[in-house]
């Protein structure tokens, strides 16, 4: 399967030369739209330009579509914040304890 | 765009530039982005349809919709992935409307007769290259010939990239099935391939 996977990787690079020159035609086609081609942008495509267009739709679709990434990254980020969480709050009461052995009550 | 002639891949530089004149309504940048576009939405179009006017049409459906429309493209994604969307979108609209398509058997033999079929990246030795391009051609060649239900899938997951959800979406079947039938169409093309060893 290896082999086919790797078939596969390259075959994305393929591209069949038409035998006529189809940029031609399409350039041709360009310089004479009509009013009636508007109509091929159509709700659906509208629709497809709106999403395109939209940050959070894009970010919402990276996040379906990989959604075990974005959880392994938020249950990081959440042992991160909880490591320096325990860090800062053990600063702290290692902090107080200091102070309670220097306290001036203590020297008297 | 002699680079792309020669069948490199377009560069993302250029590609920014030309999308922000064409923007504008620069029609010359518009035609450069024809030119380096335009036989990645015609294959993509072909692989779908299997059709050589099917594409042809297509391909010039889904430029002219994006010469229409470029002035709203923001650019968040890339034009490249822009116009892949919708050319498989397009495609994929098209092969329900026209149901005749849908079972034609076609040979990538015949086109490959008279198209050549050219790679936008190589970067080893020519022996290998040759082995590799050879293989390649004929794994498309099995792929072209898959029916629908193997074919559509196998060709957005593995050629253009598209998630097995993004799949299902476009084909309106259960994410299980999609991944059933890559996983079968991929096992197709092994055998097959076993015979070119």
């Amino acid at each position: 399967m290896n082999n086919i996977n790797r078939y596969l990787k390259i075959a994305k690079a393929a591209v069949i030369k038409p035998s006529e020159d189809i940029d031609k035609k399409i350039i041709d086609r360009i310089s004479h739209i009509s009013k009636s081609d508007e109509k091929l942008l159509d709700e659906k495509f509208i629709d497809y330009l709106k999403k395109s267009n939209s940050r959070l739709y894009i970010t919402i679709e990276k996040i379906k579509n990989n959604p075990g990434v974005f959880i392994a990254a938020a249950i990081s980020i959440f042992f991160i914040i909880a490591f320096m969480i325990k860090i800062f709050l053990g600063e702290g009461e290692t902090g107080v304890g200091n102070n309670k052995l220097s306290s001036p009550k203590d020297d008297a | 765009m002699e680079e792309h002639n020669k069948g490199s891949r377009p560069r993302e530089i250029d590609v920014k530039i030309l999308v922000a004149k064409s923007k504008k309504g620069d029609k010359a940048a518009f035609e450069e982005l024809v030119k380096k576009f335009s036989k990645y939405v015609y294959t993509t179009a072909f692989f779908i349809l299997r059709d050589i006017h099917e594409a042809e049409d297509a391909s010039q459906e889904v430029f002219v919709k994006v010469y229409l429309s470029i002035k709203g493209f923001r650019g968040l994604s890339s034009f490249k992935t822009w116009i892949r969307k919708l050319t498989v979108n397009t495609c994929i609209d098209k092969l329900r409307l026209y149901s005749k398509i849908k079972n034609k058997k076609v040979s990538l033999d015949k086109i490959t007769e008279e198209h050549e079929v050219v790679f936008t990246r190589f970067s080893q030795s020519l022996e290998v290259d040759f082995l590799n391009k050879e293989m390649v051609k004929e794994v498309l060649k099995i792929i072209v010939n898959l029916d629908e239900s193997y074919r559509i899938p196998i060709i957005l997951r593995d050629l253009q990239d598209y998630s097995y959800r993004e799949i299902s979406e476009l084909t309106g079947k259960p994410i299980g099935t999609v991944k059933t039938n890559i996983h079968r169409a991929r096992k197709m093309i092994k055998e097959k391939m076993k015979m070119y060893r």
